[in-house]
Formats: structure tokens, sequence, C-alpha cells
């Protein structure tokens, strides 16, 4: 469905994008995770065919998709800066999304429309930002279009709201299956949803796997300093931090097979799993100390 | 002309904040009535257009009529003082009077505000009579059919002449210029002007009088003979 | 999973529509700037008085000349605004692309000139027939009051020609200001100054004379048409690597 290769976008001298290269499969839930910054956005309206890429090689539907009219008639973009010509109310907007999208289900977007409360002669632009997500979530479900993509889709939403969006959106791709790009810079409300993960952090791809091998990916250990420090040796750390006195909270990469749960906990080492939202953060923080270190 | 330069700015100002608002309310249904109303009014003009009475509608078009133009008007005094007029086309002779004198003396008197040119002929004879012509070039006045209204008032009693100009008549014209873009297709520059081509409409004239031979005139102005350079 | 297989006709054309419907405010802004114009006009543009103590003519003239003017400065501004940014990411916030944003502009600003054409010259008769009621003291000269329903056409026909130039101008002008914001106070400038300096040195301003001075209404007809493709195909050379959505 995407095919990157080297793709870099510069902005002047910043580098948004650097030597990206990935590929996304037909019909999975991809989630884009990024801290803020790092180059979610651009990647997404690259793909869109929004922005041009500086350099590399980007294939959506085996086109170039700057200009491309097949994927921009089988892609939906949705993001909180959607805008709509104030003239149209919310009903209008339904009714002209519908001429653009040749899979519209009505249907849901109906539905959808009523279950949020929303009312047809509403204007857009008075909405409250959560609403205007939500209206902008429901254009992005009901266009059913092949490559769907969600850049902070949930902006503004209530817990509740944001629930329902996503069992919304589950439902929907398994009613009607398609590829779905969804960015976030929180990983743990979407775990459930996503089959996979691609992680990007300052304009590199940091990982790109299942989330089921994102869960593997990493354990945390934690123990006396000493002890645990012993442990890190010729291991990839990831994230370390002391707690109390003399003890230490290590984060390390999990290669299979080479360590023992039990010999660990022998040593009085406790083994803990690693949520994967915590690991992203690890990932993507920019030195092993965090913010603690500001205030040392 | 000078403040047309601003025009357009205004102009853009204009529709910047007319747009401004009107996006907000455009989609209020009372806009769109509104709109609705002026396509109906417009609709109907254009029926109406096309049906009113035409009774109204003079024919004067200035540049299809026969009426002096301005090479003309020097032309005409020109052949009055030769004594020629009549050898000009579209001038005739519009009022005539004729009037018994006795005695050797002829006194002219004429209200200040009479501003028509005399000229005087002496004839060969003295027959005792004052003949007066009023020639005028085709005007406005012919076009309009207002000559009854539009006569001058000439006596002679007790040897003096008095002559006194018509009433004043006032004429309006509307003048509905053609749209400026399709001026440059037509091969006739009317509109190049066109306001002044009204003015020539209003004619030339001059009152020849016609004296016996012998008589003594006097006159408060200068008094200007035919054929007199 | 069905790929959708859309025509690109069938995708201006629901751009199209989807532009008239959003941007139904224009239409509005077109009624006040004309309903403007006639009130400026209703009293006559120039009077004259002439004439002697016996005989004195008034001759007040009319026209839509300024109903023309308004709705062309009316177009440009229009054009102009298609191509802010918020005009353009409405286009590419259902599908589109920059093409068919392009190419549904286009259609959508050749028929508002048409339209406001139309519109414009029917505001003249409208101005005549309220002449023709309100005045009734007044002579109406046939040759200057009537106009002959060719006369209505040929000046519809052109009126569309100019607002349709003075469209892609407007639309060229547009992007190149989105593209080098800049631009925006440099265009103007150079282009008045231009005109002064052309007009100063020659006595006659070329662009005046190919489009206003043309005679022949084929020719002009060409010119126009040859012109304003000319300027949209730069639109569309220079818009082609646009970013959209920013």
């Amino acid at each position: 469905m995407i095919e990157c290769k080297d793709l870099t976008k510069t902005y002047g001298k910043v580098k948004a994008l650097s030597n990206v290269t990935y590929e996304i499969k037909e019909n999975t839930i991809t989630g884009l995770i990024g801290r803020n910054g790092a180059g979610k956005t651009t990647l997404l309206k690259t793909i869109a065919g929004f922005y041009h890429p500086s350099s590399g090689e980007i294939m959506v539907l085996k086109e170039n998709p700057f200009n491309s009219m097949k994927v921009a008639a089988n892609m939906i973009f949705i993001d909180d800066q959607m805008k709509f010509p104030p003239a149209l109310n919310l009903s209008d907007i339904l009714s002209s999304a519908k001429g653009f999208y040749v899979n519209w289900n009505e249907e849901l977007a109906n539905r959808l429309f009523q279950y949020f409360g929303f009312r047809p002669k509403q204007s857009h632009q008075k909405l409250s930002k959560g609403m205007k997500s939500t209206f902008n979530m429901i254009i992005g479900l009901s266009a059913r279009c092949p490559l769907t993509i969600f850049d902070e889709p949930t902006t503004g939403m209530d817990a509740a709201v944001r629930k329902d969006f996503y069992r919304a959106l589950l439902k929907d791709y398994i009613q009607y299956p398609r590829t779905i790009i969804l960015s976030s810079h929180l990983l743990n409300e979407i775990e459930d949803l996503l089959e996979n993960v691609l992680l990007i952090n300052q304009g590199k791809i940091q990982l790109h796997m299942s989330v089921s091998d994102l869960r593997e990916y990493a354990i945390g250990i934690r123990g006396n300093e000493n002890l645990v420090e012993n442990q890190l040796i010729d291991k990839e750390v990831l994230y370390k931090e002391s707690i109390g006195k003399d003890s230490l909270y290590a984060v390390i990469k999990h290669d299979a097979g080479e360590f023992s749960v039990e010999k660990l906990k022998i040593k009085g080492i406790e083994v803990t799993s690693v949520s994967t939202n915590d690991l992203c953060v690890y990932l993507t923080s920019n030195e092993k100390g965090a913010i603690d270190d500001v205030f040392s | 002309m000078a403040t047309l330069g601003f025009l357009p700015i205004m102009i853009i100002l204009f529709i910047v904040v007319g747009l401004f608002f009107l996006q907000r309310f455009s989609h209020h249904r009372g806009v769109r009535f509104l709109f609705s109303g002026y396509l109906i009014i417009l609709l109907i003009s254009l029926i109406t257009f096309y049906l009113l009475p035409d009774n109204r509608l003079s024919k004067i078009n200035p540049f299809t009529s026969s009426i002096n133009d301005d090479v003309e008007i020097n032309k005409f005094y020109e052949k009055a003082i030769r004594g020629q007029i009549e050898q000009l086309e579209d001038v005739k002779v519009r009022e005539k009077w004729e009037f018994e004198i006795s005695g050797d003396q002829l006194k002219v008197s004429e209200p200040e505000e009479f501003y028509t040119t005399y000229l005087f002929e002496r004839k060969e004879e003295n027959d005792h009579k004052v003949e007066i012509f009023h020639y005028a070039s085709e005007s406005l006045v012919d076009l309009l059919e207002l000559k009854d209204k539009h006569n001058f008032t000439i006596s002679l009693e007790d040897n003096v002449l008095r002559m006194k100009g018509p009433d004043p008549i006032q004429i309006k014209i509307a003048a509905f210029k053609k749209d400026f873009v399709i001026n440059q297709f037509s091969s006739s520059k009317s509109n190049d002007n066109y306001l002044n081509s009204f003015g020539h409409l209003e004619g030339n004239q001059v009152i020849y009088i016609r004296v016996p031979k012998d008589i003594e005139i006097s006159s408060p102005h200068y008094i200007q003979y035919v054929g007199e350079e | 999973m069905y790929l959708a297989e859309t025509k690109m006709i069938d995708l201006i054309k629901q751009q199209f529509l989807y532009k008239v419907k959003a941007n139904l405010g224009f239409f509005f802004s077109l009624l006040a700037v004309q309903s403007f114009a006639l009130l400026l006009s209703v009293n006559g543009i120039m009077g004259m008085g002439t004439g002697g103590p016996y005989l004195s003519i008034n001759v007040n003239a009319y026209s839509n000349d300024l109903i023309i003017i308004f709705t062309m400065v009316w177009a440009f501004t229009i054009a102009v605004t298609l191509t802010t940014k918020e005009y353009r990411n409405y286009d590419f916030t259902f599908v589109s692309n920059r093409l068919t944003s392009n190419l549904s502009n286009i259609l959508y600003l050749g028929s508002l000139a048409l339209f406001s054409s139309v519109t414009a010259v029917l505001t003249g008769i409208l101005l005549r027939v309220i002449l023709f009621f309100s005045k009734s003291d007044t002579i109406l000269s046939e040759y200057y009051f009537y106009i002959s329903p060719y006369e209505l056409i040929l000046s519809i026909f052109v009126i569309t020609l100019y607002i349709l130039l003075l469209s892609s101008i407007g639309y060229l002008a547009g992007t190149i200001v989105q593209l080098y914001k800049p631009l925006s106070v440099i265009l103007p400038v150079i282009t008045i100054g231009l005109l002064i300096v052309e007009g100063r040195r020659l006595g006659k301003i070329s662009a005046y004379e190919f489009f206003v001075q043309e005679p022949s209404l084929f020719l002009f007809t060409i010119k126009t048409l040859l012109v304003s493709s000319i300027l949209f195909g730069c639109v569309y050379l220079l818009s082609n690597r646009m970013e959209v959505r920013k």
C-alpha cells in the first residue's frame, strides 16, 4: 500500500524527515507514534500527497501520491486543521462529502452524527475543539477510503468520546477492512486497536513492528544499584532511573534466551514488563537522563 | 476624474468587507431570498424594457440629424452677413413681419436681454415698408415641434421698432451612453465627446430687417448692414 | 477493498458544484457591489448645460460604465480570494489534486464571469427602466436609450471576456503572492510603475492598445481567450509544486 525509500523532507536547514524507509501493508491499522515535532504530520502529509518530498521515494498505491488522481480519490486525511467553507452547515458538509467519496456510507454518517448529538444546521466554525474533531472523525470513518489517515484525531475529545471513537473505528474496520494510519503521541489508548506501530523520533524511524512484538521488546529490572548495574553490562540500556537511596530501575532490550528471569529473582532483582507506552517514551527521549537531570 | 484612481481601491475594500460579513450570513435564508429577488427584478426589468412605449423616446440623434455642426456655425454667420443665408440648406424663414412706415426715421428699441443678431438691408426704393425675416437653422425647436412656443415678438409703432425674444425654454435630455466595452467594435465613435454633441442642437438664428432706401436708422447699438464686412 | 476509479472530469464537476454551494457569499457580494454601483449611477454620471437665453439644453449622461467597472473589480478580487491558503485548503479537504483544483477554479471563475456579466448588463437595463419612469419631464434620446438585443448580447459577451481576462490576471497574481509573500507589496508597485513609465515614454499603454483598441470582435475574442489561457496555464505550472494544507 505504502512504500517509502530514503524519504527526506527538509524545511530550509531543518530536516523534518531524514532517510525514512518503511512499508505499510494493505488492510492494516498502523499507529504512528512520536513526540511533538517528531515529523509525524510531515510524514502523513507526504503520504497524502500534500507535501513534496525533498529526496527519496514514496509510493502509495504504486503511484507517487503528489498530484496522483488515484491516491487523491482513495485517500482521506483527517486532522483538526480541516477547513470547511463557512457557508456550509454540518449537513451541507456531509452531503458534499458524499459526492466526493464513492464508498461513502451515509447510514453510518447519519447514525454517528445523531449519536454524538450534532444538529444539521450547526456551523463547523462554531463547534468546540473536541466537537470539531468528533465531526471530522465521522467524515473520516464514513468516507471508507482504502487509505484513511487520522492525524491526532482525538485532539480536544473527552475520554468518553475518545473511547467511543476507538470502538467505532475498530468496528467499522472489521466490517470494512482498509488501511488506516493513526498518529498519536500516546500509545496506551490505541494500543489495543493497532496491529503495527511505527515509532518516529526526530525525523527518523525508531522502530516499526507489530504491537505484540513491541510488548516483548524490553523488560524492566529493579533492585540494588550494584546488582542491577552488573546486569546491564553488554546490554542495550533504554532507560535508567535511581529509585530511593541505592535502588536502580533500568529498562533493557529483551533478547530472548540470554537471561533467565529465575536467576535474577534469586539475586533479588525484580523483573517487570514494560508498557508499550513507557517504552515509546524511553525510546524517544533525547538523553538517557530525562527531566530529572534538569534539576540535578 | 482624478478621484477615479481611488475608485478600484474603494471597491476592493468594499468587497473584502462585504465578503467577510456575507460569508458569515450566507447560509441564512433571508439572504438567499434577497438574491433571488434581485435576479427576478433584473428579469422583469429586461422584459419591461423591451415593452416600453416608444412615444417618449425622441428620435434625436446628434450624429445623424442634419443640424449644423461646429464648422457650419461659423458659416452661418458668414453667409448671413453676406446676405447669402438662403444658400444654406436647412436654414428656413421661421417668421415674417411686414410693417408700413411713414416718415424718414426708424428707431430701434430692444430690451436688454435681446441676444439675436439683426442685420439691416436697404432696399432699392422707398416703398414705406419694413420687412423683417427671422431665419433659423434647424434645431431642437423644430425636432420637438416647439415652434409655436418659441416666437419673437416684433412690433413697429410710431417709427419705433420693438423686438423681444421668445420666452426661454428649458429642455432636459437624458442620454444613456452605450456600454463602453462595445464601443471599440462600432465604427461610429459616438461615445467620444457625446455630451457636447448635443450642444449645437440649439441651432442658429438671425433677423433680417429690410428697410426703405432713404430711411434713417437709429439704434443704441452698432448698426450692421448686410454685405458690410 | 474497492479502489475508486474517479474520472477527472467527474471530479472537476464535483468540485465545481461544491464551490458554487460553498461560495454563495460571492454572489451576495456581487449583488451588493452592483446595487451600490446602481445607486451611484442613478443620478447620472455627468451633466452638461448649453444653450442661449431663449433655449437652454441640459443633457444628463447616464451609463452603466460604473456598474461594469465595479463588476470587473469584483471579479478580480474573487480571483485573488480563490488563491488564498484558506480557499485552496477547502479544495484539499476532500478529493483533489492541483490540476483538478485549478481546473475547477477556472471553470468556476468562467461561470462567475458569465453570470456577473449578465447581471451587470441587466442592471444597466434596470437603470434605464428606472430612468424611464422617474424622469417624466425629460426627453430620452432613443439613440442614447434603446439597446438592441444584438448590442445586449454583444455587451454580455465582451464583458464576460474582459472579466475572464481580469480573473486570470488576479488568479495568477494571487498565486504568485501566495508562493512569495513579499511580492504582495512589490507586484502592484511594479505593475503600476511599469504602466506609468510606459504611458509617459510612449504616450500609450500597450496592454490597452492590445485589448481595448482592438476593433475586430473576432481578434479580440482570440486575444482575450489566448492570454487568459496562458495566464491560467502559468498558475498551473506554479502551483504544480505547491504544498497544501500547511
